[in-house]
């Protein structure tokens, strides 16, 4: 059997325990959900009783985990009630997040449908708005409690959608019409106490096969999301080494900087890195630079490459990085002739706090 | 009754020394002399900046702060979420103010707002959180290791500009100084520098509120009535027991963010020890009635003060008259001109005692810059500003003032004075070419370069 084929029987075998335990997402279920950032087959579930300061103090956390184990989604049932002018009808939403938090998506089953005010059940495009909503993490519905979402006077704690006032006038663009407590009730759900429990849950899957399939993720914030997750740790993932190199020179300023902020002074110690990341010196801007000047002034080893590269460049640097490398190879010993002969010409500069440090440097050597 | 008057008499007579005191002489006032070529007037968000670049440079620098700590309102008014350093995916601010956020961000731990993503209307998501304590810690090591005398408690009372340097007298705890400097750097804030040499100053009729930063807590917010909250507070506006504008009319907000950057403290002005003492009552007292309101409340009965910093948070007072002013219109359509040394960027965000606060943003790609000229008093030689003094209209002014472009001006105009010094002519003088590259040496950001 060719892995090929154990894919497809692998798939048939998920869609079989999916369906034995309820999660087959079967037709007439309303359904939306993004990509994961593992899509393998669903092998095992697990179930985390969850302490929360929500309605409910506790509740049940789904992990769905593939057949070695590694973290592909959670889930959880949100059994919650909407009401409609002192009507109410259970709500029974299923929300999805990936394994580094980020929202998923959502799923009704069972003819399980959202309303709005009057029982008017939602439409498809409202459907898409709401879940729109629900995909950016940066809404104000965020910082808002439900209790300022609509213009309650009375039973501001008893689960009322928009019949019992309007809409607060700055969130109106952020929920759908007539179901606010709907999409705020998801949104504090989706971004509140859960996105922490799955991200601190998460790190007890910190094996290299489950970075390495982050890292290879499409979603730029799941990138993000697992180097600050590896952050310091990177000699644990040798797999992802390559990968964090050539995400540091990324032009994306954000997947460079947490790229570059993964490495630790340790990790410089490792020749091939330093050479390597060095080597991209030049087309940094100066925060970055001094991000990597800071690494090198930690290592134990700098490198002979990164001397001469040092050497090559450094009547071109900034001034503040000329003083940190100075500093360097005080703290190094560094004997070699050019960078003498350097120090030796800094020293002649009319800047005496740079002339200071070049001859401090010099006179080390000089007595060491 | 003998042993008594022995007693008394004894104590009459003889000193009242104790096991191991000394007597000493009445306390005089030191006098010093102090030979420097920068004086920075300031320690805060700009000051240390200015002071920082001009060490590098390799000259003598003096930096007087009248409070206890460096960092200003990021650290004594405890707003260390300063911003902002990146606009549309670009960084705009860089240089030394950026290096001190770097390394407190990395020394605490944190990470970095994702700059990538614009930030929408939530202007806030790009600022950076700093730890203030150690932010002001590393910023003080940075100014030594530049080489800065740092000199706390200490205020400028008199300048005067004899032919090609200041004379500079100065009063602190117990110290009366006279400084000698090449250049002075105003970076006050308040222009507090360029009134004492006697240069002209702007100020508005009405200025914008200052805040005093606080956290309270011992409520669970989600479970307060909001309605009959804000029932409550107007009724205690309307009995004249809370001012609405202290809170800009917004109990369940003051509520919801446990205080911080909330207060609104009318005429707040840091100038003077003694506007500053009555701003900083002002914003305490506020505090307490509304601390003593939100008691009576249901579900607020336990709300306490957690943390409350030891000053008010001052936006707007004196700005200079400077060789350009820059306007609103400058502002919000990101004019650059031939002597832009640094980048602003942030909306227009006039906190008005009245109205609360509603930032203006920019428009897509719009960067405002800022000019030389608008950092140096009309009529005055050897002597810029940095910070929120600036030459400015009010509205543009209201966007110029926060930090990371105050971090811009105060590396530009420490280059600007320390170029002045080594070619013996005033910053006005300088070479705007050679300005703007060596603010690039030093790390800085260049608008248009």
């Amino acid at each position: 059997m060719n892995a090929f084929q154990c894919y497809y029987i692998g798939i048939i075998c998920s869609y079989i325990f999916m369906y034995l335990t309820g999660s087959f997402p079967i037709e007439q279920n309303i359904r939306y959900v993004h990509d994961k950032s593992i899509e393998l087959p669903v092998k095992q579930i697990y179930k985390e009783i969850i302490e929360l300061e929500e309605e409910y103090s506790t509740d049940t956390l789904y992990l769905c985990l593939s057949d070695t184990g590694i973290p592909l989604y959670f889930y959880r049932d949100i059994i919650t009630s909407v009401c409609f002018d002192n009507v109410c009808r259970p709500l029974d939403v299923k929300l999805l997040w990936n394994p580094t938090g980020r929202y998923l998506g959502f799923e009704l089953e069972n003819d399980e449908f959202l309303s709005k005010y009057e029982h008017e059940p939602f439409t498809n495009e409202e459907y898409i708005k709401l879940h729109n909503i629900l995909s950016n993490p940066n809404l104000p519905l965020g910082n808002v409690s439900f209790n300022e979402v609509v213009k309650t006077s009375s039973n501001i704690a008893q689960g009322i959608d928009g019949i019992s006032g309007a809409t607060s006038k700055d969130l109106s663009d952020y929920v759908v019409e007539g179901a606010a407590y709907t999409t705020h009730k998801m949104y504090k759900i989706i971004y509140g106490q859960t996105q922490d429990i799955i991200r601190e849950l998460t790190h007890q899957f910190k094996g290299p096969d489950f970075i390495n399939l982050l890292m290879n993720s499409e979603n730029f914030y799941d990138k993000i999301w697992t180097m600050e997750f590896i952050r310091g740790q990177l000699k644990l993932y040798p797999e992802v080494k390559s990968q964090i190199i050539e995400l540091i020179s990324s032009d994306n300023y954000s997947l460079s900087e947490k790229a570059i902020n993964v490495l630790i002074a340790e990790d410089f110690e490792n020749e091939e890195l330093q050479v390597t990341v060095m080597g991209n010196f030049k087309k940094f801007d100066y925060g970055r630079r001094n991000w990597l000047i800071q690494l090198l002034k930690d290592t134990k080893t700098i490198a002979p490459e990164t001397i001469n590269y040092l050497n090559s460049e450094i009547f071109d640097m900034e001034i503040p990085l000329v003083v940190e490398i100075l500093k360097i190879y005080k703290k190094n010993k560094i004997k070699n002739e050019t960078s003498l002969q350097i120090a030796t010409k800094l020293a002649e500069s009319t800047n005496a706090y740079l002339s200071g440090l070049a001859n401090d440097y010099l006179v080390f050597v000089k007595d060491n | 009754m003998i042993t008594k008057m022995g007693a008394l008499s004894v104590g009459i007579t003889a000193p009242h020394l104790s096991h191991g005191d000394v007597r000493s002489e009445p306390y005089k006032i030191r006098k010093r002399k102090v030979e420097t070529d920068v004086l920075v007037v300031g320690g805060g968000t700009a000051g240390v900046v200015a002071a920082i670049q001009a060490g590098r440079a390799g000259h003598s620098v003096t930096l007087l702060e009248c409070q206890s700590q460096l960092g200003g309102t990021t650290s004594t008014a405890g707003v260390a979420f300063p911003g902002i350093f990146f606009a549309w995916g670009k960084q705009i601010i860089s240089g030394i103010g950026w290096e001190m956020v770097q390394e407190a961000v990395a020394l605490n731990g944190d990470s970095l707002p994702n700059f990538s993503i614009p930030h929408g209307r939530q202007h806030w998501r790009h600022q950076v959180r700093l730890n203030g304590p150690l932010y002001s810690i590393i910023i003080e090591q940075k100014c030594i290791e530049a080489g800065v005398q740092i000199r706390f408690y200490e205020t400028p009372t008199s300048m005067v500009f004899k032919k090609d340097h200041w004379l500079v007298e100065t009063v602190g705890k117990g110290i009366h100084a006279e400084i000698k400097c090449k250049q002075i750097i105003d970076c006050s804030g308040n222009a507090y520098a360029a009134a004492v040499a006697g240069f002209d100053l702007l100020r508005e009729k009405e200025t914008q509120p200052g805040t005093l930063m606080f956290q309270i807590g011992g409520y669970d917010f989600e479970k307060l009535d909001l309605e009959m909250i804000k029932e409550e507070y107007e009724k205690a506006i309307k009995n004249g027991e809370l001012v609405r504008a202290e809170m800009r009319g917004n109990i369940v907000g003051l509520l919801k963010n446990a205080g911080d950057n909330i207060q609104h403290i009318a005429e707040a002005d840091s100038t003077t020890s003694e506007s500053h003492t009555m701003a900083n009552i002002r914003g305490r007292e506020s505090l307490l009635k509304h601390l003593k309101f939100l008691r009576r409340l249901p579900g607020c009965e336990n709300t306490k003060i957690i943390e409350m910093r030891t000053e008010t948070g001052v936006r707007e007072t004196y700005r200079i008259d400077g060789l350009y002013k820059i306007t609103h219109e400058d502002y919000v359509s990101g004019k650059v001109f031939d002597d832009s040394v640094s980048y602003s960027y942030y909306p227009i965000d006039l906190h008005i005692i009245e109205h609360g606060v509603t930032p203006k943003h920019l428009t897509d790609g719009v960067v405002a810059t800022v000019p030389l000229r608008a950092l140096i008093p009309k009529n005055s030689r050897n002597f810029i500003v940095a910070g929120r003094c600036l030459s400015s209209d009010r509205l543009a002014n209201s966007a110029l003032r926060v930090q990371a472009s105050c971090m811009g001006m105060g590396q530009a105009a420490a280059v600007a004075s320390v170029l002045a010094i080594q070619k013996g002519i005033s910053p006005a003088e300088v070479p705007i070419e050679e300005i703007k590259s060596t603010i690039k040496k030093y790390g800085g950001i260049v608008p248009g370069a």
